[in-house]
């Protein structure tokens, strides 16, 4: 072996050598760092599973929103067609009434014109008639003579029974 | 207020003769002043006024006819009162 080139004694210090350098990189320096791979890797993992149920959560939320979107889009439609039937029946209502005023407004007013109508036909006629005496009597002072009131004097007594 | 009896009865007395008095005068109201003739003709119409006497007053506004007034009596036969009984008449017609 010696011919070979081989110390047995720095082969087995090289061993030792090997054994101890073996020893304090697995205790010291490969443990450590692959617990914190083993570390980094769970973290990981945690985070993935932590995206994940973000995502999830976000999908439940956006799911609830779109279906609480959908309720109060349906709630709102239904008020609005509640809100628009009242309105409409209120509608109704008020034209019926602003109908029924108008139709006793137009009564009251055509009772009215027919009222004046009359009073006017009345005044006139009383003053036709008031107009026309005058014209008679203003006529009868200006054309009667003293002769012409005598016979009228002269009518009058053959008209009167005795009294 | 009392009256004594005396003064009250020739009061009454007094009273009672201007009521005859007015009574007894007939106020005939024509439009033109009416001769004898025409006041005793209208007057025989009115056999009560006969014995009363007579006033004639002049109203033109009579236009015609004439107006027969004793105490408070009135007879309007104007051509004035017909017409005023004729503009009622044609005031009540409406």
């Amino acid at each position: 072996m010696e011919n070979l080139g081989i110390d047995f004694k720095l082969l087995l210090a090289q061993l030792i050598n090997f054994g101890l350098f073996f020893f304090i990189y697995k205790k010291f320096i490969a443990g450590p760092f692959v617990s914190v791979m083993k570390g980094e890797k769970m973290k990981d993992a945690q985070r993935k599973k932590m995206n994940e149920e973000v995502e999830r959560q976000k999908e439940i939320l956006a799911q609830q929103e779109k279906s609480s979107k959908e309720e109060i889009h349906k709630k709102t439609e239904e008020s609005l067609k509640a809100v628009r039937h009242a309105a409409e029946l209120e509608r109704t209502s008020l034209i019926a009434k602003a109908q029924e005023e108008s139709k006793e407004i137009v009564k009251r007013a055509s009772k009215q014109i027919e009222d004046e109508r009359h009073q006017m036909e009345k005044q006139y006629k009383e003053t036709l008639a008031k107009m026309s005496v005058m014209t008679v009597e203003h006529a009868l002072k200006d054309f009667l003579t003293e002769d012409m009131q005598k016979q009228v004097n002269a009518k009058v007594l053959s008209n009167l029974e005795k009294k | 207020m009392r009256l004594d009896p005396q003064v009250k009865e020739r009061l009454k007395k007094a009273f009672t003769e201007e009521l005859v008095a007015q009574k007894e005068i007939v106020t005939v109201v024509s439009a033109y002043r009416l001769s004898e003739d025409e006041l005793r003709e209208i007057l025989s119409r009115f056999p009560r006024y006969e014995s009363s006497m007579v006033k004639n007053k002049i109203d033109p506004s009579l236009i015609g006819g004439f107006i027969i007034q004793s105490g408070s009596q009135v007879n309007d036969l104007s051509i004035r009162n017909a017409l005023h009984l004729l503009k009622n008449q044609l005031y009540e017609s409406n």
